[in-house]
């Protein structure tokens, strides 16, 4: 029992030191996984140049969502003639938010503005960090790429500004909140204009993949000026022409087909200035045949998930194209078969459709709401859909294209001279290489169609509509009101009113 | 373990024994242990005596008593309150061992308060002890399930047959929302240990540490409750092994209200639909369950050698099938125990070692949500070459549709669960009254589980597309190591009772896990055991991914308590804890907690006749809760095909606390034939953890990487009734004896805040939660969290009837019947609540002779149920009728076409129930003289679960639903962590509810 005796003394023992060892012990948080704030900065320091060079993909990679459901294209575009989601029964009611948006009755609850306004604030506030980051770690290396981060977060801010009109300027890091007071949408556009004046310097005048150079910041500077009557009450056709005059002086030139700008492997297309490169692996959100294709269109291309039957066209603007229009090919329509070409596909649920059980997309709409046809709608074809393909594209997403610089100097020079002569070849050079008729002479009317008829799913048409002001007219079957001028600026979202005080809703949406 | 006693006649016997001792002389001592017949368990302060004498003595806290008998006594006698006196001849053995029988007003029995043990009448929380005896019965896989309906306030909700689901357990409702929202379980003084690393079968009793004084001691991790199991045990000077058998027969007991074949054909051929019919008749259902049948096996073997050893082994087995197809588990747990004194019991030290190895297989919930709504006209097979790549299975296509049997024969989910707990413990007496003691305990779970879909699999298989087929791996380990060490002192003043506590903890958690996943599987795809078999020749494929993580966090913590006894009439406690957590932010790590409480023996003090026991107790403490994860409040990059990305704002909180205050009264009357208590308690959450996703100027949106901050600030308040009550009680063994017992609680819980100065839920104060989710129901939410409100509010519009072409209509706000396409964010109102405001239970024990019958009722009142079934399958439009199968309710109304489907009062339903949970018949055999060698004691019983359920409620089940995981629409995958705001929502993809049979058999041996 002695033994039972000592261990007794020595279990004590034990128990108090081991107590007093421990208590002692830190409570830091050891992190295996992931990378602490001390180890990025040494780790951006010790880079290779390559590698250096991909660390500013972290702020261009958040536009992902952009040509995606539910975000700047899905407003871009359904919120005009050239698409609409029609409620097909139990399917895409989505609590009215798309019926909502093509008849511009969107409200600040909408999820699709909220991705939007969330997206861009993101790349933005990524932005502001690398701008801050990258020429610290490298002093020799960080400041073009900081430069480039510049033009692309001014991108980013032509963006809030065209769409919400009045928004904060955040250009700090860490973030300073006393930016988060928003700035009226001139001095936005003032922003974007000086800090893409303080950059073009800086910017390579070669072509770039994916990135902003000189002409793609000068594609954007176009844009900026072609509005500057909508953002600014005064227009600049003048400094339009000149930016649109410094693109066409560079590498780009157009593409004899078309179709080379939008196919799957479209990044050799000539034409295309700054894209988003999307890939199913480094860059993914394009999912353009869930958005827009029926069903049983998966067999047609051997999708790896099925569609979901949402976005089509209308007939209206479908028959805008002439047969004849090259172009024509941007929408599929008619009998649709499985990918041996022959098969019928048969659509499990024709809901009364006249054409019945074969799969058929008809041009014509019998209802936006509530019992659309299944099969009703012309679908989106301008895009390659490859064979294969995941529910993420890799055709890259054209943002600047030479042939909408050219528009744009086309129409710059139009509003100064509704008869100006280069301005009408310009717009025949769009019309002469899809195969239609030269126009005689340019209308507001007719070059606004030919802007539809070029860019279709660009993601501009609302920006087009705007500067037209057909997008306040009850321009379509199913948006049949007169819009008030402020609905030329989507609501600022609910969540963000909530999140950031200093907010201020839109004039439509108080 | 139990002690029942009579503590004034205990007093006046013990004074009478200590006067006449010294006149003893001793002839040889007798030793032995008292107990319970019925349940084994002991008896502690029961008295003693040598037949015809006054000599005598009491059981101590272990049962047991040892006793110096003169040589000519011939035996003893056993008596304690409340059983019948059992008299027992002394023949050479000096072992003997008394089970008394008739134990049925409970008056005091030791509750496990954590860390120390109290008699009852010492408790001043509230604390509710079930022992094993009472537990339920019957078709049991999960430590859990033995107190569903047995606590008040205590709800346990198994919303399914699934039996490897892991319940729900709320404990006076919600008390956080982004910590452990289940109550810490503490295993033989381990915290934080697997439910399911215990066998039923071994546990003896189970005390549940409601209020915040009691779980004080538990500091940050007692916010939810604690519930303290104490596995059984082997008793000094008996030797006994047990075998119980069970076998359990188990059917669907409710479905959703579908068309059958019949039905459909009509409702199309009514909307004029003439492809709908497919021209068979195919019962899904059937087709993608079965009659489940299960068994249980449990052996033990349990005693104490001479010299302080005691032990006790267990092997417990269970296969436990599920309704679904290929779903069960297959279980092996053994438990050993061994328990050795020394130093004239000075010295106690155990050990225990728990291995649990589980092989389960998982079902897909959503077999049974396509075998309700897939055509019932269709056939599960087509030769039709269209239908090749399916494997020949028949798909119809479309969104959200898929052939159940294909996806129940081409899906696969299979886990297997290891448990390996070890703890050591030693305490040691270093001066009468003062101990030490240190326990050690290693607590290791590892999961691998394997994932495969077909690659001719539509459901996640991507058949009819390209990348076919999936398979993927994924491990995880997780390792807490636990050290505790403890310093009581026990002293008596003149009347006053002293027991102080002081002690040291540590906990250290880590985690780490792997992951790898493949698409592009072989055409015969090789399942998740060959996932290197991939097509995929690059690491960056689509679909091929490689993931592994590791964590740690650690808790450091001291805690105290000082007990008062003032002469059994007055008690005080008073807790105090210090904790320590890796994972809040620098300098707001530690934490200071503490309790105190009260008790006042009314009944000694007003000396009411009439009254046997009427005890006031009133008590305040204070418990923390800690996130669900690390790394919260720090900024973290990742690397990600190869850039550098933020993956974590930094947060910056500290814990989240919560104050309750607790009253109750005990009481018992009738010679405590009737006793009971009631409890109100009031509690306050403040600094409640909330994760904020959308912060102005900041880089990570959304779910991933918000902001996480002290904003909440909840409060409730309920009220706990249980009573008790022998309405018949025995004479002698076999006469009747009827014990009825009731409890209910009542629930009211508001959100008064959920915002800081920076960080707001919404401009109003209302943040809408819960997403609808697709087909047709996108930016559509189920719940509205509001400032100032109640939790669990279901949101919507109310509908107001159809038009003419069967469009549904709603009221909007100024209360006009508009289209529904019409409806604005403001027309919107509640329209429910899914938080229960009463909950039952009520017991009957009746015993007549050899036989023994239970009866257990359980019910929920009060609460609402968002039924997804019928939001989104009830209305008749045309195309939906063709698509999917019609529910078709009560409510089911054929002039409701409406296309676009919305959130509706009209698919809110009251789901009060009333459920007969359990009834046993149990039958103990009277042993032959041959078998009695053998056995000593041998019962069957035969048993039903879920017997019949009472409720307006038309969907599958009516039980409350506390957390959301999410719709797991068109195959997506649901949440691995639910909502705990998203109160009420009955989705599409929940198993069904089932129906038991069961018959058993114990033998003691």
């Amino acid at each position: 029992m002695k033994s039972f005796k000592s261990f007794g003394k020595f279990f004590l023992t034990a128990t108090v030191m081991v107590g007093m060892a421990t208590s002692c012990a830190d409570l830091k948080e050891d992190v295996y996984s992931e990378i602490t704030a001390d180890e990025q900065a040494r780790i951006l320091g010790s880079l290779s140049d390559t590698e250096f060079d991909k660390t500013v993909l972290a702020s261009y990679n958040k536009f992902g969502g952009l040509a995606g459901h539910n975000g700047l294209f899905s407003i871009n575009e359904v919120s005009t003639d050239e698409l609409i989601i029609p409620v097909r029964g139990g399917d895409w009611g989505d609590g009215g938010q798309w019926t909502r948006m093509h008849r511009h009755e969107y409200t600040p609850t909408e999820e699709s503005i909220n991705n939007t306004w969330s997206m861009l604030y993101s790349a933005i506030a990524t932005a502001n960090r690398l701008i801050v980051q990258l020429p610290a770690a490298k002093p020799d290396k960080g400041p073009a790429l900081a430069a480039e981060l510049r033009a692309f977060r001014a991108l980013c801010y032509f963006y809030l500004c065209d769409m919400y009109g009045n928004v904060p300027v955040f250009s700090k890091f860490p973030v300073d909140l006393t930016e988060a007071v928003p700035k009226p949408r001139a001095e936005v556009y003032n922003f974007v204009e000086q800090e893409l004046n303080a950059v073009y310097g800086s910017l390579k005048k070669t072509k770039t993949y994916g990135r902003m150079n000189f002409y793609a910041a000068k594609a954007l500077a176009a844009k900026l000026y072609l509005n500057a009557g909508v953002y600014k009450g005064a227009p600049e056709w003048d400094k339009a022409i000149a930016a649109c005059d410094e693109v066409l002086g560079g590498p780009y030139a157009m593409e004899a087909d078309y179709y080379s700008n939008f196919k799957s492997a479209n990044e050799g297309s000539k034409e295309n200035i700054f894209v988003l490169p999307y890939d199913p692996i480094t860059l993914t959100g394009f999912n353009l045949p869930q958005m827009t294709l029926h069903y049983a269109s998966q067999a047609t291309y051997k999708l790896q998930d099925q569609p979901w039957n949402g976005y089509c066209t209308t007939a209206d603007f479908y028959n805008s194209y002439d047969a004849a229009d090259k172009r024509k090919k941007n929408f599929i329509a008619g009998p649709q078969f499985a990918f041996d070409g022959t098969s019928v596909l048969v659509d499990s649920s024709p809901d009364g459709d006249p054409d019945g059980p074969n799969l058929n997309y008809t041009p014509q709409l019998n209802a936006h709401y509530p019992n659309c046809f299944r099969q009703a709608g012309a679908r989106v074809g301008k895009y390659e859909f490859a064979i294969g393909s995941p529910n993420t594209l890799a055709n890259d997403f054209p943002i600047f294209r030479l042939a909408d610089v050219k528009l744009m100097k086309a129409e710059s020079l139009f509003r100064k001279n509704a008869g100006d002569a280069a301005a009408l070849a310009l717009v025949n050079e769009m019309r002469t290489r899809a195969n239609v008729p030269a126009f005689a002479s340019l209308t507001t009317d007719n070059f606004l169609a030919e802007l539809g008829r070029e860019k279709f799913v660009e993601a501009w048409r609302r920006n087009d509509m705007i500067r037209f002001g057909k997008y306040f007219t009850a321009y379509s079957g199913y948006k049949t009101s007169v819009d008030a001028a402020c609905k030329g600026v989507f609501p600022i979202p609910k969540g963000q009113l909530e999140a950031n005080p200093s907010l201020v809703q839109s004039e439509c949406y108080r | 373990m139990k002690i029942k006693v009579n503590f004034l006649k205990a007093t006046l016997l013990l004074l009478l024994f200590a006067a006449t001792s010294g006149f003893a002389l001793a002839q040889r001592t007798i030793s032995g242990l008292v107990t319970d017949k019925s349940n084994g368990e002991t008896l502690i302060g029961a008295s003693v005596i040598v037949t015809g004498t006054t000599k005598g003595t009491l059981t101590d806290v272990d049962g047991k008593y040892s006793l110096d008998v003169p040589a000519d006594a011939t035996s003893l006698t056993f008596s304690f309150t409340g059983y019948s006196s059992l008299t027992i001849p002394l023949g050479a053995s000096n072992v003997v061992n008394a089970p008394l029988e008739g134990g049925t007003t409970l008056q005091t029995f030791v509750v496990n308060s954590g860390y120390v043990s109290l008699k009852s009448q010492e408790v001043t929380n509230s604390i509710t002890s079930v022992r094993s005896g009472e537990f339920n019965k019957g078709n049991i896989n999960e430590a859990s399930q033995l107190l569903q309906g047995k606590v008040a306030g205590l709800t346990i909700s198994r919303p399914s047959g699934n039996p490897n689901a892991n319940p729900e357990i709320r404990l006076r409702g919600i008390s956080t929302i982004s910590g452990n929202t289940q109550p810490l379980v503490v295993v033989d003084g381990i915290p934080g240990v697997s439910l399911n690393s215990v066998d039923p079968n071994d546990i003896l009793t189970m005390d549940v540490l409601k209020d915040g004084s009691a779980a004080a001691i538990y500091g940050t991790q007692g916010s939810s409750g604690v519930i303290l199991i104490t596995t059984k045990k082997g008793t000094i000077g008996t030797t006994s092994a047990e075998y119980n058998v069970q076998l359990v027969n188990e059917s669907i007991a409710n479905t959703p209200k579908y068309m059958d074949a019949a039905q459909f054909k009509a409702a199309n051929a009514a909307a004029g639909n003439a492809t709908a019919d497919k021209g068979n008749t195919t019962d899904w259902l059937d087709l993608v369950t079965r009659t489940a049948n299960s068994q249980t096996h449990s052996l033990s073997l349990g005693g104490g050698l001479s010299k302080g050893t005691t032990y006790r082994a267990s092997f417990n087995y269970r296969d436990a099938q599920g309704v679904s197809l290929k779903d069960g588990f297959k279980q092996l747990n053994g438990r050993f125990n061994l328990t050795q004194t020394a130093l004239d019991d000075k010295l106690k030290v155990t050990f225990d070692a728990a291995a649990t190895n589980r092989n389960a297989e998982y079902a897909f919930d959503e077999g049974f949500r396509y075998a309700v709504t897939y055509n019932p006209t269709a056939p599960v097979y087509s030769t039709d070459v269209a239908f090749a790549p399916y494997g020949g299975y028949h798909q119809i296509g479309g969104f959200d549709t898929y052939n159940p049997v294909a996806l129940v024969n081409q899906s696969t989910n299979t886990g297997q669960n290891k448990r390996i707990n070890l703890n050591a413990r030693a305490e040691y007496e270093i001066l009468s009254g003062l101990s030490v003691s240190a326990l050690y305990g290693k607590a290791t779970e590892s999961d691998l589980n394997g994932t495969f879909y077909s690659t001719k699999g539509l459901f996640r298989g991507g058949a009819g597309g390209a990348n076919l087929g999936y398979a993927s791996r994924f491990t995880e380990d997780r390792v807490k190591d636990f050290f505790n060490s403890l310093v009581t002192y026990k002293v008596k003043v003149d009347k006053l009772d002293v027991n102080v506590l002081a002690g040291y903890e540590q906990q250290v958690n880590n985690k780490e896990n792997f992951r790898v996943q493949a698409r592009n599987l072989p055409s015969e795809g090789q399942s998740y055991n060959s996932v290197g078999s991939t097509n995929a020749t690059t690491v960056s494929d689509p679909g091929v991914r490689i993931s592994s993580f590791k964590a740690r966090n650690q808790l450091v913590s001291y805690l105290g308590r000082v007990g008062l006894n003032y002469d059994d009439t007055y008690f005080g406690q008073v807790s105090l804890r210090r904790d320590g957590s890796s994972m809040l932010a620098e300098g707001k790590k530690t934490g200071v907690f503490y309790s105190v409480s009260g008790g006042a023996n009314l009944n000694k003090i007003l000396k009411l006749n009439n009254v046997d026991n009427l005890k006031l107790r009133v008590g305040y403490g204070t418990t923390g809760a800690l996130p669900r994860t690390e790394y919260l409040n720090q900024t973290l990059y990742k690397s990600s095909i190869g850039v550098i990305e933020l993956a974590r704002n930094p947060s910056n909180f500290g814990w989240e606390r919560k104050a309750e205050l607790n009253a109750g009264i005990d009481f018992g009357v009738l010679g405590n034939r009737l006793t009971g208590s009631v409890d109100y308690y009031s509690r306050n959450i403040t600094d409640m953890l909330y994760y904020f996703g959308t912060i102005p100027g900041t880089e990570l949106q959304g779910a991933d990487a918000g902001l996480w901050a002290n904003a909440g600030n909840l409060t409730s308040s309920g009220i706990e009734v249980a009573v008790n009550y022998n309405v018949i009680k025995a004479k002698s063994n076999d006469d009747l004896n009827w014990v009825t017992s009731f409890n209910f609680s009542t629930l009211s819980s508001v959100l008064n805040k959920l915002s800081t100065d920076q960080l707001k839920i919404g401009a109003q104060g209302r943040l809408e939660i819960a997403a609808a989710g697709l087909p047709g129901t996108s930016n559509v939410n189920y719940v509205l969290v509001e400032e100032g409100k109640t939790l669990g509010q279901l949101y919507g519009y109310k509908y107001a009837g159809v038009d003419a072409a069967g469009n549904a209509k709603i009221f909007n706000k100024e209360g006009v019947a508009v289209p529904l396409a019409d409806g604005k964010s403001a027309d919107k109102v509640v329209i429910g609540n899914g938080l229960p405001k009463f909950t039952f239970g009520w017991s009957n024990s009746l015993r007549y002779g050899a036989f023994d019958f239970n009866i257990f009722l359980r019910g929920v009142l009060g609460h609402q149920l968002m039924n997804e079934y019928r939001i989104t399958y009830e209305n008749a439009d045309k195309g939906e009728t063709e698509k999917f199968n019609r529910i078709q309710t009560k409510y089911y109304d054929a002039a409701y076409k409406q296309g676009p489907r919305d959130v509706l009062d009209r698919f809110v339903e009251k789901a009060d129930f009333l459920r007969i949970d359990n009834i046993t018949l149990g039958y103990t055999l009277k042993l032959p003289a041959a078998a009695s060698n053998l056995f000593k004691n041998a019962r069957v019983f035969a048993s039903a679960n879920n017997v019949a359920t009472f409720t307006g409620y038309t969907g599958v089940n009516p039980e409350p639903i506390f957390v959301d995981y999410g719709g797991g629409n068109n195959g997506a995958e649901r949440a691995l962590v639910g909502d705990p705001l998203a109160i009420g929502i009955d989705r599409r993809s929940n198993y069904f509810t089932t129906r038991s049979f069961n018959i058993g058999l114990s033998l003691g041996f």
